[in-house]
């Protein structure tokens, strides 16, 4: 028969290993993968297209700004501080089937941050050139902005319809 | 767009290792460009499963984002900051009885591949920094490269993420391609 001293001693032992557990030292891993799509010469990327969205027959012009949600945004990629000449190419009415409807483009550039309301009109059709500045922090792989926008004008006896359109952006170096 | 996955320390075992890992996610990254290509459309790399393991499951630690350059043009340093959400994220959680120290330590890459091409990276005195889980903006900055020790006291949270960001070199000549590579955390309850 154990004595109550020899009780006593053994409940103080396994609080002492209850409040503390012993154990070994753990340790856990997990991976992530860095990845980057490198690009050279100059590249020009189609951010989004120009969407006018509904407009009523017989209505116009339907202006669409560059600070609107429809504008139409491409990005110019190339080394900072070269200047490219730009071309916009816009066919002056969309179609849908054989119908059409009055397209009037307009364009404006930014070269120093991807911000619609502080752009520069450019000419549709003319030439234009631009230079790419060097990129502020952040902002290091967007170096040039443009922005499509404009206006359509429906005829009274334009039928319903999807009337599209394509814009053609060049640009050298 | 980053997808993330389940907890990495879920995830079963006999999982792909990581080299096996990173050719699949360039394999997914390589479709992807064929149907951004066709649509028009740029897309922005998603995420691949994350690796984790666990003594007891006492320390886990989860992926919740890499970290994507995304387009850099040759030429320019490219540079992520921990708090840019492009920078890569960890989670790594403690389960016992605090108090908790643990040490994070990290295997970073110096280059990242595309087949034989190399492009350089790497990671300064603050391109990493973590954070308990409940106050996610008191972020205090380390050195990746050495790697940090987090002590958790008795009443507070036992969990803390980890964000990575780094700065990309490329050359004015470097070929263009899909680089990438992987970084490796552990995480060591002392």
């Amino acid at each position: 028969m154990r004595s109550p001293l020899f009780l006593a001693a053994t409940l103080a032992l396994g609080t002492l290993a209850g409040g503390r557990p012993l154990h070994a030292q753990a340790s856990a891993n997990a991976s992530t993968t860095v990845s980057a799509d490198v690009v050279t010469g100059l590249t020009i990327l189609k951010v989004a297209d120009v969407e006018f969205g509904v407009v009523p027959a017989g209505s116009g012009p339907n202006v669409l700004l560059a600070t609107d949600a429809g504008a139409g945004r491409f990005s110019l990629l190339g080394q900072p501080g070269r200047q490219v000449t730009v071309t916009i190419a816009a066919p002056a009415a969309l179609m849908s089937g054989a119908s059409s409807i009055a397209y009037a483009g307009a364009a404006s550039v930014n070269e120093n941050a991807d911000d619609p309301a502080a752009a520069t009109p450019v000419p549709v059709g003319p030439s234009f050139t631009m230079r790419l500045r060097d990129p502020s922090p952040g902002q290091n792989r967007r170096l040039g902005h443009l922005y499509l926008h404009g206006a359509v004008t429906v005829a009274p006896t334009a039928p319903p319809g999807v009337y599209t359109g394509t814009v053609t952006v060049t640009a050298e170096q | 767009m980053t997808l993330r996955p389940p907890p990495s320390s879920d995830r079963p075992a006999g999982r792909a290792p990581a080299p096996a890992r990173l050719a699949a996610h360039r394999a997914r990254r390589a479709r992807r460009a064929l149907v951004g290509a066709a649509a028009g459309t740029l897309l922005a790399a998603t995420s691949v499963a994350g690796q984790g393991q666990g003594n007891a499951q006492r320390v886990a630690v989860s992926r919740l984002a890499d970290l994507t350059f995304g387009l850099v043009v040759g030429g320019i340093p490219a540079s992520i900051r921990p708090e840019d959400p492009a920078a890569a994220q960890f989670e790594v959680t403690l389960r016992g009885q605090p108090p908790h120290a643990v040490t994070l330590t990290l295997m970073l890459p110096r280059e990242l591949t595309s087949g034989a091409d190399r492009l350089p990276i790497h990671f300064d005195a603050t391109s990493a920094a973590w954070a308990t889980r409940d106050a996610p903006d008191a972020r205090t900055a380390f050195d990746p490269a050495r790697g940090t020790t987090v002590t958790l006291d008795q009443r507070g949270p036992k969990s803390i993420l980890v964000w990575i960001g780094g700065v990309l070199e490329p050359g004015p000549t470097q070929p263009s391609g899909d680089y990438a590579e992987l970084i490796t955390i552990t995480a060591v309850e002392n």
